[in-house]
């Protein structure tokens, strides 16, 4: 499938369309935030707390007298750095990991499955709650602890594409015409796992900005003013009797994000073909 | 059946030894010096020393992991810095909470998942099958965190039908089962979501078998084929992601006990992590570890009762 089909075809399934036009959106809310965002998401003012919609307030204001809208447009920027970094560090190590398991078979292959093994024995929430629990709170160590999550995840993906790519004819071929190791994997191995990686990309970053704010909203991750939507919400629930709007904005923004990278990450996995085993 | 009890009991076993490992190892490769974070800022050395020495941290890295282990098989888990009970005793009392959780929510997302996922499997392509599908997608998409907020806010604080938070007794007193049905259900609707949409591909799988067609041929009403022979051959999966959701819930429950202040294990995981109580936080990660490896034996097991194809051999 040539590149200019595959888009075509991307783009002519309204599911996968609207995920992609949803996911560019809120990009572009983050870069742009300072610019879109009426008011500093920062700044109080008593005078004006919890207020529903107003013309000045679109989303009305918090216990603080924040602005609700602002505040979820710079929530942007920290909610999905965070499941941009964490999808980074699962997916760079992860991949390495498998890749190396794949390739080189044998004792490095079964030491580093059974570490994977043991990874994937965790639940995935309680793995990134125990390393936050020892690394402490704080954004940066829920970044970490969500990435760990990942890396098994990726590994064992990319591990079996590698096992199935490293017996191809052109691999050998290259292997006999006297490629080096560093070649083989950077110019036939990993090109074979770019479509695998891409897809669990994608949907690792749904589960990591999901978790993210999970972990934010227990009061272990970002913590307050930060505008984090896991924050957020955490802040809104002591208001929630007189400003149930601040939770249902929120809540309603961070489903939005998760299901926009649902969507894409499904329909990337039918075109791709890709079996996420 | 036994000896693939036992074996597959074995294989449990070194997962249960490298997650413990694991743990001693995080907690002492962390960066800082964890008795220096459990003083306060004015300790003098003496007190450091003395700490040191209580928490075991002055001896070698094989001392401490062996002393660690040794503990554990003696049911030592140490006691908590922030209450000073043995770890064991705040794990006992608190766990039938947290295992009453799981289980009424592991029970409702079955009651809601099947069905649907059967449902929408034998009535492919309808709009009840599309708008369940839809549903299941936003189902796991959905904030457990938020959705227990608005299960709140609705039930509790605006319709006032059931408690916003807490435990209120027993499960089988009105009073007590009343209390946990937002927490569960908090829990159960994303295992729910994923339980239909297994059961649903499941089911389309096993519908289209020669012997569902023979059955139907013989005259069987529809009702019977599907609940009876192509549920029971569909229902591995369903079984597998059933035992999986089970670490899944318990992840969870941190969340929902968080929320509800349901009195269980994962709230005390929440206290001991903002307090920095390790001898608590190792105790409840190997509790956890322990009874997903437990959880996924038992639904090994059970394969052999539900599907004789399964051979223990």
């Amino acid at each position: 499938m040539t590149s200019r089909h595959f888009i075509r075809k991307f783009l002519r399934n309204p599911l996968s369309a609207t995920g992609l036009i949803l996911i560019i959106a809120l990009v572009a809310m983050a870069l742009l935030a300072p610019w879109i965002a009426p008011f500093d998401p920062y700044s109080q003012s008593l005078l004006n707390r919890l207020q529903p919609t107003t013309s000045t307030h679109l989303l009305g204001t918090d216990y603080y007298g924040r602005d609700v809208l602002s505040r979820l447009i710079y929530g942007a920027r920290y909610s999905l750095s965070v499941g941009l970094i964490s999808v980074l560090i699962g997916s760079v190590v992860g991949t390495t990991l498998g890749v190396l398991a794949g390739y080189f078979g044998g004792l490095v292959d079964r030491v580093l499955v059974a570490m994977l093994d043991v990874l994937m024995a965790f639940p995935g929430m309680l793995l990134a709650l125990t390393i936050v629990g020892f690394l402490g709170p704080g954004i940066f160590n829920v970044m970490i602890a969500v990435g760990v999550w990942s890396v098994p995840i990726f590994a064992r993906v990319i591990r079996a594409n590698t096992l199935v790519a490293r017996s191809l004819q052109f691999v050998e071929a290259a292997r006999a015409s006297g490629c080096g190791h560093t070649r083989i994997i950077f110019k036939h191995i990993l090109p074979a796992s770019v479509a695998a990686i891409l897809v669990l990309c994608t949907f690792r970053m749904s589960t990591a900005i999901l978790t993210a704010a999970g972990l934010s909203f227990l009061g272990l991750g970002a913590q307050p003013p930060m505008p984090e939507w896991g924050a957020i919400l955490s802040e809104s629930r002591s208001v929630l009797r007189q400003a149930p709007w601040i939770s249902i904005y929120t809540g309603c923004l961070i489903t939005l994000t998760v299901v926009s990278f649902n969507l894409v990450g499904d329909a990337l996995r039918d075109l791709f073909d890709t079996r996420m085993t | 059946m036994t000896v693939y009890a036992i074996r597959k009991v074995l294989i449990g076993i070194p997962v249960l030894i490298a997650v413990v490992t694991l743990v001693f190892l995080i907690t002492r490769l962390t960066p800082g010096d964890p008795v220096r974070q459990l003083l306060p800022p004015d300790a003098s050395e003496a007190d450091v020393i003395q700490m040191r020495k209580y928490l075991g941290l002055d001896q070698s890295l094989p001392q401490q992991y062996f002393r660690y282990w040794e503990r554990i098989l003696h049911g030592d888990f140490g006691n908590s810095i922030r209450t000073r009970r043995p770890v064991w005793d705040e794990l006992v009392s608190r766990i039938p909470y947290t295992a009453e959780l799981a289980l009424v929510a592991i029970i409702l997302s079955a009651l809601i998942g099947v069905p649907i996922g059967v449902y929408s499997a034998i009535r492919q392509n309808t709009v009840f099958d599309g708008v369940m599908r839809v549903a299941a997608f936003v189902g796991v998409s959905f904030p457990s965190f938020w959705l227990g907020t608005m299960l709140i806010l609705l039930f509790a604080l605006w319709l006032g039908w059931l408690p916003a938070s807490g435990c209120d007794g027993p499960l089988w007193t009105l009073a007590g089962f009343r209390s946990v049905l937002l927490p569960a259900l908090t829990l159960a609707i994303g295992s729910a979501a994923s339980i239909s949409r297994m059961t649903r591909s499941s089911m389309l799988e096993v519908i289209r078998q020669d012997y569902i067609t023979v059955a139907k041929a013989k005259g069987l009403r529809e009702s019977r084929v599907h609940w009876k022979h192509s549920l029971k051959n569909g229902f591995i999966p369903v079984l597998t992601l059933l035992g999986m959701q089970f670490g899944f819930l318990l992840g969870g429950a941190v969340i929902a006990e968080t929320i509800f202040a349901w009195p269980g294990l994962g709230q005390l995981a929440v206290k001991a992590i903002m307090f920095r109580d390790y001898p608590l936080i190792q105790g409840i990660v190997f509790f956890f570890a322990a009874s997903v490896v437990l959880v996924n034996l038992l639904v090994d097991l059970s394969y052999v009762f539900i599907d004789p194809r399964v051979t223990t051999s």
